[in-house]
């Protein structure tokens, strides 16, 4: 067990994307964590607190910008830096993923290369560290 | 196969299957907006998984359909059932390409040209503009660049893009300018008006009226990547371009500046103190992460001093994010997925799983008892004692290996919606091809059977549907004159009995002319002209199983393309079923399917014959009876009983074997009536004895030489019980 593994939870409603997320960030030696949905990611993230949320916005039951909100509410979440991933790349969607949490926007698909480097970047994790598990 | 490759085809098809439920519903009630909602999503999600894959040509042709269905969802176009049919054809061409490449691992060839096409089609059918065609010099401004241009972009080999966006393009999401600036190594950028500028008062600014032509000096395939969402509006081109002067290498923010400068931004949102607080702590954490990951100690230290304090918070994140200005992140090139033979996958839930678990462990309980039992025999406990012990143990052991058991098979059943699932497609584009109005009604699909069962029956219950539409269900014309209702009915309907999965599907078409079928059986030869008019109406109707009459020049009104009824009937068999048929000629036609729950365990009927155990599998087994020896009829050597007004054959298992014959005195016969798809036979036994579950062992070495016999079972005392095929046998 490596409890210094950062831990990103992938919130999606598209298995594919989850597992695609999943395959990149555990290759990089993070820990995943997957929900399907807001309240699904909301009831992850308060059971287990990630280091690092990756958020989609369209979904059913509860979209990314509703689970932002609420968990930008949750002291113990409040600070979690959060990723959200959209098909859409207009600004106002931006500007409403900015409004409800999220630290940082990516446009569908996100490369590899882009997706390892933010998670990197947010959970504070340098180059040279790159914990096997 | 790439596990996330694997995965996205689980996924596309499911989606596919979700798509073509909800266009059949949108079809049918074409306001309904869940319906397009459900579609849209499907598609939706589709597209973004296609897009993770080196799939363009998929990615277009979903991007087509997604379209559409925008127009629809703004009222622009109406679900009329030509778009309805390019829509179910560009799911089912989806389907198509999902098993190419779960086989091959790629797309088809000429995918691309195919998805255009499509794309032209349902563009068509929108009533919308022509699919755009790149005439020839269409990228002849580049030779015309000006000098300034040239400075910049000549003078070496580029990829040209020439990028039309669609005048909606702003409803569907599209964000032209921002794809353009996503053009990696962009060397120069025009925007143009498509059409001279218009009066002001004219100019519709929902409407995009721009295009766009850039020079890139990336690689074509790393160019076209960033258009993936719109292929059908892009041109892409490598060409080399006159010129002198090299260009310098553009300058792209790294994503961490791009990141700090996006928290300066977040800093900067409105909001109440509560909001602000939390954005503050947020970004806080994210830039101190950022930062330690760069290794910036000195920026961090700072970061810390100016925490707390808001407003110097956002002016040192603003610095951090001009401080440095990384190069542009270079493009990594996809792995594309290798191809690898397609497997089976079977989704199991996640209960199910845990229950295996669980009585895993309970097995391994109960199992530890046994070391403790030889240690006691060894020290001398009595025996009595002991086989207490051991008793209780083998109790404890066999209810855990049967609850095991059962949740192994649970494992693998699944509910016959997944076989019922094609139906209503069928059955609409059936009927629409045939001039039928039909309505198909289903029910029981949440019956559950085997995995196995399943796969065998999806085919016959195919064909038969199939014959129902083609054969049984009337013209509208025709069965208004014959007194009915102009649409007709098939049911299609499932349930669990106690033998196993019973499947009927019944019409209220024309029924089968059994007049016909007993014709057409005595011209193929394949039954004698006597015996053929000494059938009942029943009996005749049953003739459709025989191998020969139904294929594909049978009897008109019953059978065509090749679709044969005795296809069927040994699909069914083959899996230890049987098939029943009944007919009523101007009522319709019910063909039922009897099948096991599981061929893992077979359930059998026992019969003693000559002081051996026989069994037969319960579904062909119609019944049991004793019958008086007098109550025999015999012409010769050939027996027969008279069972509800029909002669039935009688036959000696005895015989059938070779054995002796029974020389026991007794008054009755115990006959055991079998149902051989369409024709009932007695069987003449010794004894009845119980029914059985048996796990069936085909013969294998020598003995798979052997005819007559479906396998061995080994029964709970260690007997061995052979198990007969009557079909072989007779």
């Amino acid at each position: 067990m490596n409890n210094d593994k950062r831990r990103v939870l992938v919130v999606d409603d598209a298995v594919t994307v989850r597992a695609y997320t999943r395959q990149v960030l555990e290759a990089d030696g993070f820990v995943v964590d997957e929900a399907i949905n807001g309240i699904d990611g909301l009831e992850h993230a308060m059971a287990n607190p990630p280091d690092l949320l990756i958020v989609d916005i369209n979904m059913q039951k509860m979209d990314g910008y509703a689970m932002l909100r609420v968990l930008r509410q949750e002291p113990a979440l409040r600070d979690v830096p959060a990723v959200m991933i959209s098909t859409e790349s207009k600004d106002s969607d931006r500007e409403q993923a900015r409004l409800a949490g999220a630290n940082w926007y990516f446009v569908k698909p996100v490369k590899p290369k882009d997706l390892s480097e933010a998670a990197r970047l947010l959970t504070g994790r340098s180059h040279e560290d790159k914990r096997e598990g | 196969m790439n596990p996330l490759f694997e995965q996205f085809v689980i996924e596309a098809r499911e989606l596919l299957d979700a798509a073509g439920a909800a266009l059949l519903r949108l079809e049918r009630e074409p306001g309904d907006a869940g319906a397009i909602n459900d579609l849209f999503r499907a598609l939706h999600t589709l597209k973004g998984a296609t897009g993770l894959f080196d799939m363009a040509p998929f990615t277009r042709l979903v991007h087509a359909g997604e379209d559409a269905l925008m127009a629809v969802r703004e009222g622009r176009a109406a679900v009329t059932p030509e778009l309805a049919d390019r829509l179910f054809q560009l799911l089912d061409l989806g389907v198509r390409w999902v098993d190419h490449l779960d086989a091959e691992g790629d797309l088809p060839d000429g995918a691309d040209a195919v998805a255009r096409e499509r794309e032209t089609l349902l563009r068509a059918a929108l009533g919308g503009e022509k699919a755009v065609e790149a005439p020839s010099g269409a990228f002849s401004w580049v030779d015309e660049l000006t000098e300034a241009e040239r400075r910049t972009a000549g003078g070496r080999t580029v990829t040209a893009v020439m990028y039309d966006p669609h005048p909606d393009c702003f409803f569907t999401g599209d964000d032209p300018l921002d794809l353009c600036r996503k053009i990696p190594d962009l060397l120069l950028l025009r925007i143009e008006p498509v059409e001279p500028w218009p009066e002001l008062s004219a100019l519709d600014p929902y409407r995009c009226a721009l295009r766009f032509r850039t020079l890139s000096a990336a690689p074509k395939d790393d160019v076209a990547r960033v258009f993936r969402s719109v292929p059908d509006q892009v041109r892409i081109a490598t060409m080399t371009v006159a010129g002198a002067v090299t260009a310098p290498e553009p300058v792209v923010e790294g994503l961490a500046e791009s990141i700090l400068r996006e928290q300066a931004r977040i800093l900067a949102l409105e909001g109440t103190a509560a909001e602000r607080e939390a954005r503050r702590a947020v970004v806080l954490r994210t830039v101190r992460n950022i930062l330690t990951a760069q290794g910036r100690e000195a920026d961090r230290a700072a970061l810390d001093r100016v925490a707390e304090t808001p407003e110097a918070l956002r002016g040192f994140v603003e610095g951090l994010a001009d401080a440095r200005t990384g190069g542009g992140a270079a493009s990594v090139p996809f792995a594309v997925p290798a191809a690898a033979p397609a497997r089976r996958a079977l989704r199991v839930e996640a209960e199910r799983m845990d229950r295996l678990m669980s009585l895993v462990g309970e097995l391994v309980v109960a199992k530890s008892r046994l070391p403790y039992l030889a240690r006691e025999a060894r020290e001398g406990q009595s025996f009595e004692m002991l086989a207490q012990g051991l008793k209780e143990t083998q109790g404890q052991i066999d209810a855990i290996v049967g609850e095991l058991q059962a949740a192994v098979l649970r494992l693998r059943v699944l509910p016959l919606s997944r076989v019922f699932e094609p139906l209503p497609r069928l059955v609409r584009d059936a009927a629409r091809r045939l001039g039928k109005s039909v309505e198909l009604r289903l029910s029981g699909e949440e019956t559950q059977a085997d995995k196995d069962i399943l796969d065998v029956l999806g085919e016959p219950l195919l064909h038969l549907v199939r014959n129902s539409l083609d054969h049984g269900i009337e013209t509208p014309d025709a069965r208004r004159a014959a007194g009915k209702p102009e649409t007709a009915e098939i049911r299609v309907s499932a349930f669990q009995d106690k033998n196993g999965v019973v499947v009927e599907v019944a019409d209220d078409g024309a029924g089968i002319d059994a007049g016909a079928v007993r014709r057409k059986a005595v011209e193929r030869g394949l039954i004698e002209a006597d015996r053929a008019a000494a059938l009942t109406e029943e009996e005749a109707v049953r003739l459709v199983f025989l191998p020969g009459l139904s294929t594909s020049s049978g009897v008109s009104d019953l059978s065509g393309r090749g679709v044969g009824m005795d296809a069927v009937r040994a699909a069914v068999e083959q899996a230890g079923g049987r098939v029943e048929i009944a007919s009523q000629r101007g009522h319709g036609t019910r063909v039922r399917l009897v099948l096991p729950l599981t061929m893992m365990i077979t359930r059998v009927m026992m019969v003693e014959t000559a002081g051996a155990l026989y069994g037969f599998p319960v579904t062909l087994v119609t019944g049991m009876l004793r019958v008086r020896r007098g109550d025999i009829r015999a012409v010769k050597r050939a027996e027969s009983i008279v069972l509800h007004d029909a002669v039935v054959p009688l036959l000696r298992l005895r015989r059938l074997l070779g054995l002796p014959e029974d020389d026991r005195a007794v008054g009755t016969e115990a006959v055991l009536v079998v149902d051989l798809g369409g024709q009932t036979v007695g069987l003449v036994v010794d004894g009845f004895r119980e029914r059985a579950d048996v796990v069936l062992k085909p013969m294998t070495g020598v003995l798979a030489r052997l005819r007559g016999y479906a396998g061995t079972a080994v029964l709970g005392d260690g007997q061995l019980l052979l198990v007969l095929n009557l079909r072989e046998l007779l």
